[in-house]
């Protein structure tokens, strides 16, 4: 504050110094030395306002940076804390264009919407004051026309929000169909589908421009109407401040101070107008911000579960957001070191099921318990710690397989790694990669196979170390020697550290020996027993247990 | 992180960048010479106000006694008109050329824009592989927008004030060669800081735009990656891993800050230094009668000319550097080698696939095909067979010309379709022969039927028929609006045997000559199993078909087996034959059958 006061009063008095000289020159009234001195001293006062400039500008910027940094962190945080519902609901390009234009825009209205705003205040008040010490009539003058620019500048500021919105809105469609027109280009390169897609990103891309093109309307004006009013008040200076010259109530170096004084103006009255439309921007982007970070969250003000990994599900049933039922009348238990195998047809609810339990759809209360306690009244951390998930089709970073795993556990040392490589059959495939454990995944790295991102995931979640393990048809693209490898590795695993398991497939062979299998059907569950008691009842389970056999003795043959 | 490091070759968009952007705004190329014309005349306007100034101080105003009041006044009104006209032109012109180049820069980056998603749509697969998806959407996106400031902010801004500078120095050169000589003498002090802080911003800038782009390419991972991150807890973890990047960015901001916080108060100082230099010389010369208060007057306001563009460089320069470095970025996405455009268009003639001693490898080191021939007639089903990281996907994936043999690479052999070198084939029409039925499908945001047909204007009965041949027509007639339904990335979620279904709908409404199947691993239930079983008749039904086959069942419908071990072919025929041999084959079903005994 203190910077911005020097400086800018180093700034405010460089006119009425030249005042003072230029009225000594009128009259002649003034000697080479004492110019010499006016001139040393207007120098001394420079340096004083370099410094305190170089400060103040370097606080202020760097806060408006920490705000940004800030925003970012918050972003991410509040993306990681989203529900599942309301992510699968974002687009992905929202996102990206939030932490690529929204939040710079932010800052940069921070930035410089502070700066301007002290500068505006500050200099605006004590050049009027010293304006007005030289002459009340001509400072009336002068300021005739900034009322009527403010007023101007204040009309059109609805239309520039409510265009950059529009604007922001249109890049961000063009960024999500440019960011899906990328995923899916195999599938359009095989289908040689790129000159309809291409005419689609016109269609966005046309609408973005016309959407800027709207903004740049207005937002061409403000620079042309500063010049012309800051003008227009020069002019306004010249004619009546003339008057009184030839009045001879008024110095010729009194309006030149005056002169001095509105060009000194002239740059907050810009910065006022640009802070104006920034904060415009800014706040349209905020308000975008403010949507996504608004979004629902999970709730997090729970108590942390502490209860036996003992899992009791009592007449669950769960229906989709758009009506339909998931799962009807769903009750099961699994004490601590069976397995459970879940078996049934596609769109049975299985998976549903599964996401349940980790809380990452919410299942209704009092349907879901961990040792008598329910899961929908304790931390979604504290029951997903409860859980090791393998998903269907996996999901693994752009990151070394290293980060991939420690994701589940960053505590993990170097020999735990190698031990759930290890469990998930990936040893050898570690060792054909460039740089084993370290080799980067995805988009910058290699490209695993499905196979192989089936086992990298199943190593992720033996990383974590949970009691209870869900495998979502983890080694469906596993091929059969390896699958057993693994199965066999599971059921030691699961016998040493007393681990209870969950699982899902479609290949009957994996819970062959599982202590109870649950056959679901249309959400429901059609039947229960073991492998033999299914057999020997018939129904679904033995249709589905003959069909794979008589269809190839195991469907797979990789 | 090859592209983290490299740096531009210049630090202001080549002549040959500009020689290759600019054409891009092809249909408003009339408006820059009435952009430039309008720029020149507010400069002019800009330059003559203080003069106006000056004729009124030394003229109406001056201290001197033989005018008489009433003249004066005349004098001062008349100036007064002036002045006001001269503004309304410089509106005017200001407001009309802002304009015109923000349309021409606009209607610059769309196009550009356009030409890089046509790009996009050229490039070799290859090319996806390596890059990040947020990254390339920040080229075509972000990149590209600020080219557009280049010519708006920058160029446009740049030509006023130069013709401005010019002006000025000449009028002062006319009206006082003295003060003109102080304003130069300040010339290479300004061309030291400017200089200066080129040097220093440069990289940083440089550096700002690449976390950008990771910035954008992490929050596009970390939402589809979500749940995951939910499920192993991982939150913190994820939390630390942005922590490093975005830390990394705000350590270069903040560099950047303290640069711009010594360069702009230079000049704001330099500034004042010029003013109290101009005051001491010109009042020098005014008490020894060579000059006029107005002249010293009208320098002064011509210092806070000269210097308030100077004191927006840092701004430009930002602005220049971010489109020096985007140009460059955008100009090596367009000179990326494409997948070959031109070719031999087949014809109606056979298209028999012959893979003849054919060798490939990604990286030098490590092969995946070596040696490989074989042939498909039409008409004739092919399934590969073997573990995974045998060389099955990569046939089909050079059949789809997504990967190339080029000897060069040290690749060997060749690949013919009807006769014809796949390389010197026309890849478009080639792939319009055929429908690839990857392992999962990619769902665009649209409607089912959209997804069946894609861009392709087909009838609706075409798209309903193939969604019926492809026993789709169960689970679609079961969805709110039916075919209707908007699926994709965020519509309506499809199960893994749901989605197996719709990519063979896809594939039957292209009703391609050959299949290239890459059959989905066992996700499958027996019900929608059986489903497939049905389609895959019709599909394969009079069909030329290669298929990565996972299933026993499949394969027994090949007329040939070629069974793939770590990238050779080392069994080729029938099932029978194959069983009679007792090789890998018959091992690998006799294990498969072991494993679940037939009861």
């Amino acid at each position: 504050m203190a910077a911005i006061i020097v400086s800018n009063s180093v700034q405010l008095s460089t006119p009425w110094i030249t005042k003072l000289v230029i009225d000594k020159l009128e009259t002649r009234s003034i000697q080479a030395t004492e110019l010499y001195k006016w001139g040393a001293f207007l120098l001394l006062l420079t340096a004083l306002a370099y410094i305190s400039k170089q400060i103040w500008r370097h606080l202020i910027l760097g806060a408006a940076r920490d705000i940004e940094f800030n925003l970012r962190r918050r972003l991410l945080e509040k993306t990681l804390s989203l529900s599942m519902t309301t992510a699968k609901n974002t687009e992905n390009g929202k996102f990206m264009a939030l932490a690529s234009n929204d939040i710079p825009a932010v800052g940069q209205a921070l930035a410089f919407g502070v700066i301007a705003f002290f500068d505006s205040i500050f200099i605006t008040s004590v050049a009027f004051v010293l304006m007005y010490e030289l002459s009340p009539q001509l400072t009336g003058y002068a300021l005739v026309p900034f009322p009527i620019l403010a007023g101007l500048m204040v009309m059109s500021l609805r239309a520039i929000y409510r265009r950059y919105d529009a604007s922001q809105q249109s890049l961000e469609d063009l960024t999500e169909k440019t960011r899906e027109s990328l995923s899916g280009i195999r599938t359009l390169r095989a289908y040689v589908q790129s000159k309809g897609d291409i005419e689609t990103f016109d269609t966005k891309n046309l609408s973005y421009r016309q959407a800027m093109l709207e903004y740049v309307k207005i937002d061409a004006t403000f620079a042309p109407l500063i010049m012309l009013f800051a003008g227009a008040s020069s002019g306004v200076l010249l004619y009546f401040g003339g008057g009184l010259v030839i009045d001879g109530s008024l110095s010729v170096g009194t309006l030149a101070a005056f002169v001095g004084y509105l060009g000194l103006l002239t740059w907050p009255m810009i910065a006022a107008g640009w802070m104006l439309v920034l904060l415009q921007r800014g706040s349209a982007s905020i308000a975008r911000l403010d949507k996504v970070l608004a979004s629902e969250s999970e709730r997090s003000n729970q108590p942390p579960l502490e209860a036996e990994p003992i899992l009791e599900i009592k007449n669950l049933t769960y229906t989709y957001q758009d009506g339909t039922v998931a799962l009807k009348d769903i009750s099961l238990s699994l004490p601590r070191g069976r397995t459970l195998g879940i078996v049934g047809p596609v769109g049975g609810g299985k998976t549903t099921l599964l996401k349940l339990l980790q809380r990452l759809e919410e299942p209704p209360a009092d349907s879901i318990f961990l040792g008598t306690k329910d899961i929908t009244e304790h931390s979604t951390e504290s029951v997903r710690t409860r859980f090791a998930y393998v998903s269907q089709e996996p999901f693994l970073f752009s990151e070394t397989i290293t980060n991939n795993l420690l994701m589940a556990n960053s505590e993990a040392d170097k020999s735990e790694l190698e031990d759930s490589v290890h469990l998930a059959a990936l040893s050898e495939d570690l060792h054909q990669f460039p740089d084993g454990l370290d080799t980067l995944l995805g988009e910058r790295g290699i490209s695993l196979s499905g196979g192989q991102r089936q086992r990298t995931a199943l190593a992720r979640a033996l990383l974590k170390d949970s009691p209870i393990l869900l495998l979502d048809d983890t080694l469906s693209a596993v091929d059969t020697v390896t699958e057993n490898q693994i199965l066999g590795h599971l059921k030691a695993q699961q016998k040493e550290r007393g681990q209870s398991a969950i699982i899902v497939t479609h290949r009957l062979s994996a819970v062959l020996e599982a202590d109870e299998i649950i056959v679901l059907e249309n959400g429901r569950i059609a039947d229960r027993g073991t492998h033999r008691e299914l057999l020997k009842r018939g129904g679904l389970y033995r249709d589905l247990y003959n069909r794979q056999a008589e269809e190839e003795g195991e469907e797979t043959l990789v | 992180m090859s592209d983290e490091q490299q740096t531009p070759q210049s630090l202001t968009p080549s002549k040959e960048a500009i020689r290759r952007l600019l054409p891009l705004a092809k249909e408003t190329f009339s408006y820059l010479p009435i952009a430039f014309v309008l720029l020149a005349c507010q400069s002019l306007v800009q330059v003559l106000l203080p003069q106006v100034m000056r004729l009124a101080i030394d003229g109406p105003l001056a201290l001197n006694d033989e005018l008489q009041k009433p003249q004066r006044w005349n004098e001062l009104q008349s100036l007064g008109v002036l002045f006001l006209q001269l503004l309304t032109v410089a509106f005017v012109a200001n407001y009309l050329s802002t304009w015109l180049l923000q349309k021409f820069g606009q209607t610059l980056v769309l196009n550009l824009r356009q030409e890089m998603f046509k790009k996009i749509h050229r490039l070799p697969i290859s090319y996806f592989d390596k890059n990040a998806v947020g990254r390339t959407v920040t080229r075509v996106v972000n990149d590209s927008n600020s080219i557009s400031e280049l010519f708006t902010s920058v160029l446009a801004a740049g030509i006023g004030d130069l013709l401005m500078l010019l002006g000025i120095l000449a009028i002062l050169l006319y009206t006082d060669p003295v003060l003109s000589g102080i304003l130069a003498a300040f010339c290479p002090l300004l061309i030291w800081l400017v200089v200066w802080f080129r040097s220093r911003s440069a990289p940083l800038y440089q550096i700002q735009r690449k976390l950008l782009a990771r910035i954008n390419a992490y929050f596009s991972e970390i939402l589809e990656g979500l749940g995951t991150v939910k499920s192993f807890g991982g939150e913190d973890f994820q939390k630390k891993r942005f922590q490093e990047l975005n830390s990394e960015a705000l350590d270069n901001e903040l560099q950047l800050i303290t640069l711009v916080a010594r360069f702009r108060p230079g000049f704001a100082v330099a500034r004042m230094a010029a003013s109290a230099l101009l005051l001491t010389v010109g009042g020098l010369s005014i008490i020894h009668g060579n000059s006029t208060i107005g002249t010293l007057v009208s320098s002064l306001l011509y210092i806070r000319l000269l210097f308030s563009p100077l004191e927006q460089l840092a701004e430009r320069y930002n602005i220049l550097i971010k489109a020096t470095v985007a140009s460059e970025r955008v100009l090596a996405i367009l000179d990326l080698e494409e997948e070959p455009q031109k070719g031999t268009p087949l014809g109606a003639e056979n298209l028999t696939i012959r893979f003849e001693n054919v060798s490939y490898h990604y990286t030098a080191d490590k092969p995946v095909l070596r040696d490989v021939s074989f042939s498909v007639e039409p008409g004739q089903t092919v399934a590969l067979v073997g573990a995974t990281g045998s060389g099955k996907s990569t046939i089909v994936s050079l059949l789809l010309g997504f990967y190339q043999l080029q000897h060069s690479q040290g690749h060997q052999g060749s690949i013919t379709v009807g006769g014809h070198p796949l390389n010197d084939t026309d890849l478009t029409a080639w792939r319009r022969k055929l429908a690839f039925v990857s392992q999962d499908l990619f769902l665009f945001k649209g409607t089912i039927a959209q997804n069946v047909s894609l861009y392709e204007e087909q009838s609706k009965e075409r798209t309903e028929l193939a969604l019926n041949q492809a026993a789709c027509s169960d689970f679609v007639n079961q969805l709110p609006q039916k075919a209707d339904t908007v699926v994709g990335e965020k519509g309506h979620a499809l199960s893994t045997g749901q989605r197996q279904l719709l990519s063979f709908a896809r594939a039957l409404a292209f009703d391609p000559e050959l299949l290239l199947l890459d059959e989905a691993t066992a996700n499958i239930d027996s019900e929608t199993e059986a489903k497939i079983e049905k389609v895959l008749d019709v599909l394969l039904d009079g069909r030329q078909a290669i298929i990565v086959a996972h299933r026993l069942s499949t394969v027994r419908r090949a007329n040939k087996i070629l069974v793939l071990a770590e990238g050779r072919i080392v069994e080729e025929g029938t099932h029978q034959e194959l069983m009679q041999n007792g090789g890998l084959y018959a091992a690998m079903v006799k294990k498969a059958e072991a494993k679940n005994p037939l009861d």
